[in-house]
């Protein structure tokens, strides 16, 4: 999901695993244009699609072009059983 | 007639005048609590909660918490600041404390700080002669933290004319009280640019 002005971020893998009891999140973004300043977010999903947690606070990250990294995320509890990733630019 | 309406033309003029200045000055909003904060480079309240976020999650999936059968019992022991600036380690390792029982994995006891108070209550309930004696929180049940979460803080800061960059590495330790042993370690370092 995308807020503000960050269409120049491909986001190119996301995948998920269960460890220790509990959701871990992998996402892969590439920065294809020019060198941008995003922030990101893992919304954990539950059973029946509801929400587990409240709002995670906005991560900033910084990625040059042309540059590929990898966003790990662990969920809050085990209740978690799905995820969203967000970005957003931050000023 | 014409200096009165002269007049009134001129004060009514004035008024809006105010009143469109008054409507124009400060304003309070409401801003969003988990936005990123940019205002400088010290530390912030994106800091804290990039920090307090990092190493719950990782505590969690550290052995000592998820491979115990029944929640652990912890408590939260001294985290050191060792950068330069006022930071209030307590509020970190409270904001860790309330995200890890929230998620139910974690049983806390009362730390160091919050002993003064806990005494204070049961020598109420015990000493006073108040309380009907089959509601009593009767003293010596107290339970022992098998482990204890402390940490540190510490920054590197450099400065030139047009640059100021800080950089922080915030340590975590989980210690068994008994063993003395270190069950789980983790670090999160933070880098701020600020340019002039």
């Amino acid at each position: 999901m995308r807020m503000g002005d960050t269409d120049s971020i491909q986001i190119t893998d996301m995948r998920s695993l269960m460890r220790n009891g509990v959701l871990t999140a992998q996402v892969t973004i590439q920065n294809d244009s020019k060198s941008n300043l995003v922030a990101y977010r893992f919304k954990w999903i539950g059973k029946n699609g509801m929400a587990v947690t409240d709002e995670e606070a906005w991560k900033p990250i910084t990625i040059a072009k042309g540059q590929s990294t990898v966003i790990m995320g662990i969920a809050p509890t085990p209740d978690a059983t799905d995820f969203r990733f967000e970005l957003n630019q931050y000023k | 007639m014409k200096m009165h309406t002269k007049t009134i033309h001129l004060s009514v003029l004035a008024l809006s005048a105010v009143l469109l200045a008054a409507c124009s000055g400060p304003q309070v909003r409401y801003g969003d609590a988990k936005a990123v904060e940019t205002v400088n480079a010290n530390y912030g309240s994106t800091d804290l909660q990039i920090i307090a976020e990092a190493m719950t999650r990782s505590l969690l999936q550290s052995k000592a918490i998820s491979g115990s059968k029944d929640a652990p019992i912890v408590t939260l022991a001294d985290v050191k600041n060792k950068t330069s600036e006022y930071i209030d380690t307590r509020v970190i390792t409270d904001k860790i404390r309330t995200q890890l029982m929230k998620s139910g994995q974690v049983r806390f006891a009362v730390s160091v700080t919050e002993m003064q108070s806990q005494t204070d209550e049961l020598k109420r309930q015990n000493q006073s002669g108040l309380y009907k004696n089959s509601t009593i929180a009767k003293t010596g049940n107290m339970q022992g933290a098998q482990y204890r979460i402390e940490g540190s803080i510490a920054s590197i800061v450099k400065n030139t004319k047009d640059v100021k960059d800080v950089y922080y590495v915030f340590n975590l330790n989980l210690i068994n009280n008994e063993s003395g042993l270190l069950e789980w370690a983790d670090e999160k370092e933070i880098r701020k640019t600020a340019t002039r």
